[in-house]
């Protein structure tokens, strides 16, 4: 949890400074941004962050469109809290639309902002195992159609030798038969 | 009305009983305030409603993230005024905005940001 990297994107320099502060704190790494075009490098750029504190009304690109934006164009999901004074369902459901995660109103509650990060954080920390998880199989995977096409290879070599050889028993032959199809079965689950 | 001008406790809870800290964040508070305090006084005297209202908006949001209530509070109601378009009422809450701010900038030099008393 300590390496997620947050990007701070707000206008107001004493507000970046106080989310910094905080942030540090809890034991996260952060970018800042003083614009949504700023906010915007960063996410296009190697190792971005993951976590998004960002405000609604910036200069540039404002939160929503940035929100939008990274739902849109990015190749990963980050989880994104929108901070803002804009109030009332119609705003609430307008940046849930944009693709925000959480809300926070302005002035900022400290306890609270720490709560959302780590739900943040618990959700980016579950998605990097499942990632890790599927990097796994996938290698699995990969190992068990080799192994099977070099049995594939090795029976079809037993055949051949068998043949060479005029073997005729019609019950190896047959053996050797539904193992060839067990194994071009197994290929075609994989 | 809150009686204090900074929420200490708030700026404690962040910055941790590091008074340098807090004394460095409210310098950069101040001087970001005194440049929007300007720019507030000239969409005033242009009767700039959106500009007028999006600056009180900024006032207040920085105010009430930085813990200073009195100026949130106080943006707040000045936002509202130049919303019903009432100049009058906007002018009288900006006066009382810069005697606030004018307290803050006195009580942020004064301060002996040695102590955890406030």
């Amino acid at each position: 949890m300590t390496t997620i990297k947050v990007l701070i994107a707000d206008d107001d320099p004493p507000t970046r400074m106080l989310l910094r502060a905080a942030i540090a704190k809890w034991g996260y790494t952060f970018v800042e941004a003083s614009d949504g075009e700023e906010a915007w490098q960063h996410l296009s750029q190697d190792n971005p962050p993951r976590l998004l504190i960002i405000d609604w009304l910036m200069p540039k690109i404002d939160g929503l469109s940035l929100c939008i934006r990274s739902r849109k164009e990015l190749t990963f999901q980050p989880y994104i809290i929108l901070l803002t004074q804009v109030t009332g369902p119609t705003n609430l459901i307008k940046g849930l639309e944009a693709g925000a995660d959480e809300f926070l109103s302005k002035p900022f509650n400290v306890a609270e902002l720490r709560s959302r990060l780590s739900i943040g954080a618990r959700l980016i920390s579950n998605e990097n195992k499942l990632m890790e998880k599927s990097k796994q199989l996938e290698m699995l995977n990969h190992d068990i159609q080799s192994l099977l096409n070099t049995t594939k290879k090795l029976i079809k070599d037993l055949t051949t030798s068998l043949e060479k050889e005029a073997i005729k028993n019609p019950v190896i032959q047959q053996q050797i038969q539904d193992i060839d199809s067990n194994i071009n079965a197994l290929l075609k689950v994989i | 009305m809150t009686d204090n001008l900074i929420d200490l406790e708030r700026l404690q809870n962040i910055f941790g009983d590091d008074h340098a800290n807090i004394a460095e964040f409210l310098q950069i508070y101040l001087s970001e305030t005194i440049q929007l305090l300007s720019e507030i006084e000239s969409a005033i005297n242009q009767n700039n409603i959106e500009l007028s209202k999006k600056l009180f908006h900024r006032l207040k949001g920085s105010s009430g993230n930085s813990g200073i209530p009195r100026l949130y509070e106080l943006a707040i109601e000045a936002e509202a005024a130049v919303t019903t378009e009432n100049w009058a009422q906007v002018l009288n809450y900006f006066q009382m905005i810069k005697d606030v701010f004018k307290q803050l900038q006195n009580e942020v030099i004064k301060k002996e940001w040695t102590s955890l008393n406030y």
